[in-house]
């Protein structure tokens, strides 16, 4: 190998700032299709029966995982020495989005449907075997990471991880910064071996909750739900196979067959009928309508800029985020709930457009 | 419907009678123990699943008035008191209104639930330690009576109870010096927290309307008497809920907690199948009357904890109302009968009876007292019933000079601690005012209450409606004045045949009263909130109306309580069965295998909200009634 170590620092920069926006890019279509769910009260106010309530908490789990996911690579990134962006609008998603540049499958911001659930689970497909993935032939987010991993290890063998590991330890996001229920953050802190174990452990930790553990082999993930009990968690491909089967997983339910678990209570038809793919020509000229939709895309802003500065520094951003993203979900279900002017029932949604200027 | 009485087969270690926080802590510390433990609650639900609690939520949504119990069921069979059911008592006739028989002069506010998890589900998860001088309220200021143990006695278990709770809070801001108290022995200061003892969880931020109370920081106030002023400071109030955890100081990774090393604390957030939600505090801004994601603690996690660790040791059983504690010939209770319902709300039921060598009452205040007193239990010292005590809440409220964001975060994340303790009590109650987050909900009604006075008194509408109403509640403020109250003998519970329930149990029949001291410390208050928005320019629109339940006139001028659900006192502990109804570990004197657990035992109230207290109480008791089972085990 001839690469010399900038390039090889910059390769791995560029491969984590890849996965950075790859994790970013799944949040988008998870929330819309979650929060098109029409919870309880709005479906019928007269009889407030529970309606969806399981699949609200399945699909919001794995988005708050995928969001432990992207700090882990952030912290990997910062790690190394890296500057994670959020705001750079070259990088960042827009859909209809092709994921891993095209080698993956293409998603469409779309309601809770049957088909969008099964896009969501091609997004969690385990590769079949991590050979490809190690060689740079991958097609899934899995494969991906087992290929920032095998580079990973390559660079370090060849560098050392001390030329690679060299990033500030106060700019790795820890427990007391970031929390959610998607299970602990990993800070690479310490020497560079223990920087190295530490990344290869976040990297890890992303493939378990995506696809299973053992790629897939088994439905868990290896991480306990939190409680008394300590039962074993299954993983985001499982989690979606479960809305779709309309029961739950055991942890060691075998990968090739359904769930055997208890019933889940799947009502399809409870679902804001939001037009696939928002977009601004569907609103074109209703300014009420457009103001709520920018008002959407100045707090999806805000988020990406809070993001930022959280990564790269200023850690404490990440706390006042929280009643940003309860402003995300109150502004989405407010669209959600406008008609489309043209007369066809269908409804307005977000468009998930960061907007570079909008000084929020 | 059967008289026959069904034996049931199986003979417990312990049989605790209430699944809230008390008897949730009992149970969890006999199932770790090994022993085997019967848990029966009257309520008709089972909250621990997802779908019950989602359906508690659903009644939250579309209730009207959102009080406390809303989103509980209320059963006509099992009903639990309601604060809309208060009304003035006139006359000689008592108000019935409610589940309660109030026979006045004064109502009783306040109210309970009946339900599995107990009142809990409804708490705001204010978690406050008693004062030192607070279990020496006789000897130092010669009223109420002295607790049989002292501060220093409580303190391990108080470590306890706030590890199991899940209690965010640092000790540096909870000694008495750094909340701003005048004590009334300087040595009160020392040792309040043991030394390396920290909270499980850092504080819960304290919320911007804190910030703009604390601007009247270091005003000094004269509340009267030889103690000197006091000067006023803030300071955040450590809650039940949950934030983040501490990461430990020492190299082993532990924390000291009541005399152990524990390892760090893990946040446990909703129970059930929703485990993913809620292991930090959201600010979703209902913990009064229900928490949605559950990060705020609540007895069904404690319970779940126990029934995990009892595995088919310990059994719990909903729907099964006690009516009856049997006493044998040689003064130990002998049995239990409890009605098993099958069907929540339909007064049809199976009389059942079950044993087991110690027998735990763990229904609250009011609720272990009808059951005692229906079976004749625990006469000799004649306190059972009485001394029954409440935190007489009064509130404050105005309109600030700037927005303060009101209607965020939790309930009350700060108070105004500096009046809890100080040489005035020998003449008024200490008081804790707390700072409200929710604008003038509960005052008065705030902002359902705006906008119908918006509408239908200045005709606004549209966007002129909607700027006024920010532009008002922004602005609103609320003090909330909790005052202690001495225990009087004349403050009590009673049963009579006339009240009962459609089940057939014996519905709480209370009479109440403000003596003096407490409406002295309630006027004080009221001058040291005047004080306060004087300070802070805040426009006073506090009004008690004379027609409302809880009016009460002291010195000529007129005020309104209302109850702060904190039923305290009934059974309370002590050192002689003549006057007290339990030893200083809840086991009755007259019963040596039944134990009164609970809010109960407390002999006097102080300043603090009772529930970390309690639950305390109940770690001193649960560590008695293993050495009782060891022991017996032996003979």
């Amino acid at each position: 190998m001839t690469q010399d170590l900038s390039a090889a620092r910059h390769e791995l920069c560029t491969l984590l700032q890849q996965a950075l926006m790859l994790e970013l890019s799944t949040i988008p279509p998870y929330a819309t299709a979650l929060y098109s769910i029409l919870q309880e009260g709005q479906y019928n106010r007269s009889d407030p029966e529970l309606v969806n309530a399981e699949p609200i908490e399945v699909i919001r789990q794995v988005m708050v995982e995928e969001m432990l996911h992207m700090v882990l690579v952030a912290n990997v990134l910062n790690g190394i020495g890296g500057t994670p962006q959020m705001t750079n609008p070259d990088l960042l998603p827009t859909y209809p989005h092709a994921l891993l540049g095209g080698r993956g499958p293409t998603v469409h911001l779309r309601r809770f449907t049957p088909d969008q659930i099964k896009t969501f689970r091609q997004i969690e497909t385990a590769p079949e075997s991590p050979y490809p993935g190690e060689h740079g032939d991958y097609h899934t987010i899995g494969g991906f990471y087992i290929f920032i991993k095998t580079r990973l290890k390559d660079i370090c063998d060849t560098f050392g991880a001390e030329a690679i590991f060299i990033g500030a330890e106060d700019r790795q996001i820890s427990n007391d910064d970031y929390y959610g229920a998607g299970g602990h953050v990993i800070e690479i802190i310490g020497s560079p071996e223990k920087r190295y174990a530490a990344a290869i452990e976040a990297i890890d930790e992303i493939i378990e909750e995506g696809e299973g553990a053992c790629l897939g082999h088994r439905a868990g993930d290896n991480d306990p739900i939190p409680g008394p009990a300590d039962h074993e968690d299954v993983a985001h491909y499982f989690k979606f196979n479960e809305i779709l089967h309309s029961r739950y997983y055991h942890p060691n339910d075998p990968v090739d067959g359904p769930p055997t678990g208890k019933d889940l209570i799947v009502d399809w038809r409870a679902v804001s009928p939001m037009r696939d793919d928002p977009a601004q020509d569907h609103i074109a000229g209703q300014k009420d309508i457009e103001a709520m939709s920018h008002a959407f895309n100045v707090t999806w802003s805000k988020l990406l800029r809070g993001l930022e500065r959280a990564f790269n520094g200023e850690r404490a951003a990440l706390r006042q985020l929280v009643p940003v993203m309860y402003d995300l979900k109150s502004d989405a279900t407010k669209l959600m709930r406008t008609p489309l002017p043209d007369g066809s029932g269908e409804t307005v949604g977000p468009t998930w457009t960061y907007l570079p200027d909008c000084g929020a | 419907m059967s008289t026959d009485v069904f034996e049931e087969d199986r003979f417990y270690d312990v049989v605790i009678v209430g699944a809230g926080i008390a008897g949730g802590i009992v149970a969890k510390e006999l199932a770790a123990a090994g022993q085997t433990v019967l848990i029966l609650e009257a309520g008709a639900d089972h909250g621990e699943t997802w779908q019950t609690y989602r359906s508690y939520l659903d009644q939250y949504y579309m209730s009207m008035a959102k009080t406390p119990n809303s989103p509980y069921p209320n059963l006509p069979t099992l009903p639990s008191p309601s604060v809309l059911d208060i009304t003035a008592v006139r006359g000689t006739q008592p108000d019935t209104n409610g589940y309660f028989v109030q026979k006045g002069p004064l109502p009783f506010g306040s109210n309970y639930l009946r339900a599995y998890g107990g009142t809990m589900l409804h708490w705001l998860g204010t978690s406050l330690r008693m004062m030192p001088a607070d279990f020496e309220m006789q000897t130092r200021f010669g009223k109420g009576v002295d607790w049989p143990i002292s501060y220093q006695d409580l303190r391990p278990y108080y470590e306890r109870a706030e590890w199991e709770i899940g209690v965010s809070a640092d000790v540096k801001e909870q000694t008495p010096q750094a909340l701003g108290i005048n004590p009334t022995q300087p040595e009160d200061n020392e040792g309040y927290f043991a030394k390396d003892y920290e909270y499980p969880m850092h504080p819960i931020p304290s919320s911007y309307v804190d910030g703009f109370f604390a601007k009247a920081d270091d005003m000094p106030i004269n509340i009267g008497h030889d103690d000197g002023p006091v000067h006023l400071k803030v300071s955040n109030t450590p809650q039940g809920r949950n934030s983040t955890p501490r990461r430990p100081k020492e190299k082993d990774g532990t924390f000291p907690v009541g005399n152990e090393a524990r390892a760090p604390f893990v946040p446990r957030g909703a129970t059930g199948a929703f485990a993913f939600m809620g292991q930090r505090c959201e600010g979703n801004s209902s913990c009064i009357p229900i928490c949605p994601i559950q990060a705020k603690y609540n007895a069904m996690k404690t319970l779940g904890d126990a029934i995990h660790l009892g595995k088919d040791r310990l059994r719990k059983l909903t729907q099964a109302v006690v009516s009856k504690v049997e006493v044998g010939e040689d003064g130990k209770v002998c049995g239990i009968i409890y009605k098993k319902y099958p069907f929540p709300g339909v007064a049809q039921f199976d009389l059942r009876r079950v044993r087991a060598r110690q027998y735990v009452l763990a229904g609250g205040a009011v609720e272990n007292v009808t059951l005692a007193l229906a079976s004749n239990l625990c006469r000799s010292s004649g306190e059972l019933g009485r001394n029954l005590m409440d935190h007489p809440y009064m509130m404050c409220w105005g309109a600030a000079p700037e927005p303060v964001g009101a209607f965020r975060g939790p309930g009350s994340t700060s108070s105004y601690a500096n009046f809890r303790d100080g040489n005035f009590r020998g003449r008024k109650g200490a008081f804790r005012l707390e700072i409200g987050n929710w604008g003038w909900n509960f005052a008065a009604g705030s902002p359902n209450a705006d906008v119908a006075r918006l509408v239908e008194q200045d005709n606004l509408y549209g966007t002129a409606l909607r700027g006024k109403l920010y532009h008002d509640v922004q602005r609103q403020v609320r003090l909330g004045v909790l005052v202690e109250q001495l225990p009087r003998a004349s403050n009590r519970v009673t049963i009579d045949p006339a009240y009962r329930t459609p089940m057939g149990d014996f519905r709480p029949v209370i009479a109440y009263d403000l003596d003096d001291y407490s409406r002295a410390g309630l006027a004080a208050a009221r001058d040291v909130c005047k004080q306060i928005f004087q300070r802070l320019g805040v426009k006073d629109h506090t009004a008690y109306d004379p027609n409302s339940a809880g009016y009460f006139t002291y010195n000529g001028k007129g005020y309104t309580f209302w109850g702060a659900g904190h039923l305290v006192g009934t059974h309370r502990m002590g050192t002689s069965r003549d006057t007290s109804v339990t030893n200083s570990v809840s086991q009755t004197w007259d019963h040596e295998n039944l134990w009164m657990v609970g809010c109960g035992s407390m002999p006097t109230i102080a300043t603090s909200n009772p529930t970390l207290t309690l639950a305390a109480l109940a770690f001193r008791a649960a560590d008695a009634l293993k050495a009782a089972l060891n022991q017996e085990a032996v003979a």
